[in-house]
């Protein structure tokens, strides 16, 4: 098991954030995790990497390639957020320093954390360049973010985090920001790139039949809880649960169409 | 096992201060000198103008409390008396100077284009120089005196004012809620003044107040080098010059006790800027 | 009966330093009636927003006309008259409810202002009495209108801002992505709420969005635009069944559902920019 969260407690003050989470992901496999705003769907991710709110209280266990987030070392904590998992946000303008070159922001990892010679490093990240699929990786190693679109920088973020070789990727509303063509390129990508490199993926989404169209099993959380948990592929059959069935009702749907075009 | 994790974590709650009592420190400072300054005549114990040459340059303690200058003249009701001049000033320099700066920061912000230019090519060419030899010009050309010195002053300050308001102004704007106004039909002007200048107040009201401390040194200094208020007042920045004379015999009251009088009330001041800045932006 | 009529609109942005200019909007045409709705769809860079805020007035069109109710807005631009004139004919639901309000104002405080500047001689009850009756219109509970912004869900935040839009009694309401941000749950009641106030008021409706099933659920017609130019319009249903457009027929099998591989996606988008470049 790449991720196991049993019985995650978090409180900030006097609410409880977290109520008893419990989840896994293993090698090669999509998970999804959907939910609505404050369902706590992003604090869940984040505890992968042990990022909590200041002053937040935590209670459970939660275990990343075998490495026990809550008790561990700070240097533990460290080779784990620096090598094993890595993390995807939603907006890839924010997650980019927008005076440094891409070329710097993609290597710091590299540079800074595992001591890898810059020009070596450079080397590494044009080549995942082209794995994501980013033409003329030279070229975009100078550039400044704002000179590429949404899509490219997600893909620059993608290799950027790929390239600690990582064995758990958390995306978090990754695709959210995108047009929905662009998404459907990342996430794509994401599926090849997850068979080639055996990962594991967490896929934090507010999207459920995203979800359920892409990812092998689905938790659906509610007010800090966990209410559901299914292959994707039922819950378009059959929804099941209550809130399940409640959140896929209230998703406008496209009308049938007369001519199939989807594969 | 519930743990209470303290390896830095990204956070998007603020940071909670666990220190109030420098806010209500400094904000004590700043009421006693404006309580000085408003009811100078009722609380200092001497007349800040009575001479008394049977005690020169008496030490603190006893009958003076922050003891005598030169003249015998005591010191601490010369400070209380020096508040109204020495705040007044601040207070007109900032005011002038805030009015102006404002005006041009939200203009240009609003109408960008060749207005934006114009005006941000002037401020930068007044920001870029110097201001106290700004004002020493002014002073050659029009005469000395508190005035002169208050308007020069403003005149330096408001390039610094008019590119923050600009700059904050520039970002204000951005947000939709500006161009709901302007669907309401709302002309430029007013929105800018009862719409958007109210929503700027929380981010200026800090750097303000810092400004004003600054301000008052810069008076201060101007004083201290003659070109300001000129005596009798008990200015605080003139009595620095006049305990001058003092301070070569080895007598340093008169010169020290306004020195440390502008220090308190500067610090207090930037004390209380940041901490109202930080308050007014942790509500947003 | 067309309350809105769109003529032409064009507009093209001058390019960065060297770059190409821009074309967001190529002669883009289309008419609305009282009570109907329109949806514009488009990915980012179709110019959807363009012709948004051109038609409310944001933006200055190049060419093109816009009348509402027979008046045509453009001619005479500038002067207070003219954008009383405009504010009362159209407004409009912008995408972020908590930037698109005054953080300053409460609820009534809000509309109170838009009352006070659109309906002249309103007494102090009528005003209350209007207050209580545009949030009852928009389902906003009464105890919310002391309340500001920051206490508001996203939910009832839009509410607001429709509401605030509805005060002028105008007769177009733009939505430029205006349910995109809200939850899942909240989106589907805002768009019962826009689909009531259309058919009780008469109100005819401009949608645009980046989301396909979410315009057919609120429009009786959609237009479909692509980098500035209007490439299929055509009644919802019919065109959410039969897209003609190969760019209609790749956005309409972007979106996840059932079936749905982002490979074959991917595939199409790819295919799709090949035949572009060749055009």
């Amino acid at each position: 098991m790449l991720l196991e969260i049993e019985n995650l407690v978090v409180s900030l003050r006097d609410t409880q954030i977290l109520r008893g989470i419990s989840l896994q992901v293993g090698t090669g496999e999509t998970v999804g995790l959907v939910g609505e705003s404050g369902s706590g769907k992003s604090t869940t991710a984040r505890a992968a990497l042990r990022l909590f709110p200041d002053h937040a209280q935590t209670d459970g266990r939660v275990s990343v390639a075998g490495v026990d987030m809550l008790s561990a070392v700070p240097a533990e904590v460290r080779r784990v957020r620096a090598g094993e998992a890595a993390m995807i946000f939603q907006a890839p303008r924010t997650a980019l320093n927008p005076v440094r070159r891409i070329g710097d922001s993609a290597t710091e990892r590299l540079v800074h954390v595992h001591g890898v010679k810059r020009a070596a490093a450079r080397t590494k990240i044009a080549g995942l360049f082209e794995e994501v699929g980013l033409r003329d990786p030279e070229r975009l190693l100078k550039l400044y973010p704002h000179q590429l679109s949404g899509g490219m920088l997600q893909r620059v973020v993608i290799a950027a985090a790929l390239s600690i070789d990582p064995s758990l990727l958390l995306a978090d509303e990754a695709t959210s920001a995108l047009d929905v063509t662009t998404q459907a390129e990342v996430l794509a990508l994401l599926r090849r790139l997850r068979a080639g490199r055996d990962l594991g993926v967490l896929f934090i989404t507010h999207d459920l039949h995203l979800a359920a169209a892409y990812c092998d099993r689905v938790y659906v959380m509610k007010d800090g809880q966990i209410v559901d948990h299914q292959p994707g592929a039922t819950i378009f059959e059959d929804p099941g649960n209550e809130y399940t069935r409640a959140l896929a009702d209230a998703v406008p749907k496209l009308p049938e169409r007369e001519m199939e075009v989807r594969g | 096992m519930t743990v209470d994790l303290t390896t830095p974590v990204l956070t998007a709650t603020s940071i909670r201060r666990r220190h109030e009592w420098p806010f209500y420190l400094s904000a004590g400072v700043l009421a006693l000198a404006v309580i000085a300054a408003v009811f100078a005549p009722l609380i200092s114990p001497y007349s800040p103008s009575e001479t008394d040459f049977s005690a020169i340059w008496q030490p603190a303690g006893g009958a003076h409390w922050l003891g005598t200058d030169q003249l015998g003249r005591d010191l601490l009701s010369r400070i209380i008396y020096g508040a109204r001049p020495s705040l007044l000033g601040a207070i007109a320099l900032l005011a002038i100077a805030t009015v102006l700066g404002v005006a041009i920061g939200i203009t240009a912000a609003w109408h960008r284009g060749w207005v934006d230019t114009a005006l941000s090519r002037v401020t930068d060419v007044m920001f870029a120089f110097p201001g106290l030899l700004f004002v020493v010009l002014v002073i050659a050309v029009f005469d000395r005196g508190q005035l002169t010195s208050v308007l020069g002053m403003a005149l330096a300050y408001a390039p610094a004012i008019a590119k923050f308001t600009r700059s904050i102004a520039l970002e204000e704007i951005t947000r939709p809620y500006v161009d709901a106004y302007r669907l309401q039909g709302v002309g430029g002007l007013v929105l800018c003044v009862r719409y958007l200048l109210p929503n700027l107040l929380p981010t200026l009201v800090g750097y303000l107040v810092v400004l004003f401390g600054e301000g008052l040194m810069s008076l201060a200094s101007l004083n201290f080098l003659g070109f300001g208020s000129q005596p009798p007042s008990s200015e605080w920045g003139l009595m620095v010059e006049e305990g001058r004379t003092g301070v070569i015999q080895g007598i340093v009251g008169p010169a020290l006790v306004p020195g440390l009088t502008i220090a308190l009330v500067v610090v207090a001041t930037n004390v209380l800027g940041v901490r109202l800045s930080d308050k007014l932006a942790v509500r947003r | 009966m067309t309350v809105l009529q769109v003529g032409k609109l064009c507009k093209t942005y001058p390019g960065r330093r060297g770059a190409e200019p821009v074309v967001a909007a190529n002669k883009i045409s289309f008419e609305v009636e009282a009570g109907g709705s329109l949806g514009i769809v488009g990915e980012s860079g179709s110019g959807k927003t363009t012709v948004a805020r051109m038609l409310v007035g944001l933006v200055r069109p190049d060419e093109g006309t816009v009348t509402i109710d027979g008046q045509e807005l453009l001619q005479d631009w500038r002067g207070r008259a003219a954008r009383l004139r405009r504010a009362r004919s159209i407004q409009m639901v912008f995408q972020d409810p908590y930037t698109s309000l005054d953080r300053r104002l409460t609820v009534e405080g809000c509309l109170r202002d838009v009352l006070r500047r659109h309906r002249a001689g309103l007494t102090k009850t009528r005003c209350k009495e209007e207050i209580a009756d545009l949030l009852d219109q928009v389902g906003l509970a009464s105890r919310l209108a002391t309340s500001r912004p920051h206490e508001l869900s996203g939910g009832q935040r839009q509410r607001v801002a429709i509401a605030k839009a509805l005060a002028v009694r105008p007769k177009v309401l733009v939505l430029d992505e205006a349910v995109s941000a809200l939850d899942v749950s909240v989106q589907a009641r805002i768009l019962a709420l826009l689909n009531e106030i259309r058919a009780g008021l008469g109100i005819g409706l401009v949608f645009v969005s980046h989301d396909l099933a979410v315009v057919g659920e609120v429009t009786d017609r959609i237009l479909v635009m692509y980098q500035g130019i209007a490439v299929e319009q055509n009644f919802t249903a019919g065109l959410l069944r039969r897209p003609e457009h190969p760019y209609t027929q790749m956005l309409l099998s972007s979106a996840p559902g059932p079936g749905w591989q982002p490979e074959r996606v991917a595939e199409l988008r790819a295919a799709f920019a090949l035949t572009e470049g060749r055009r």
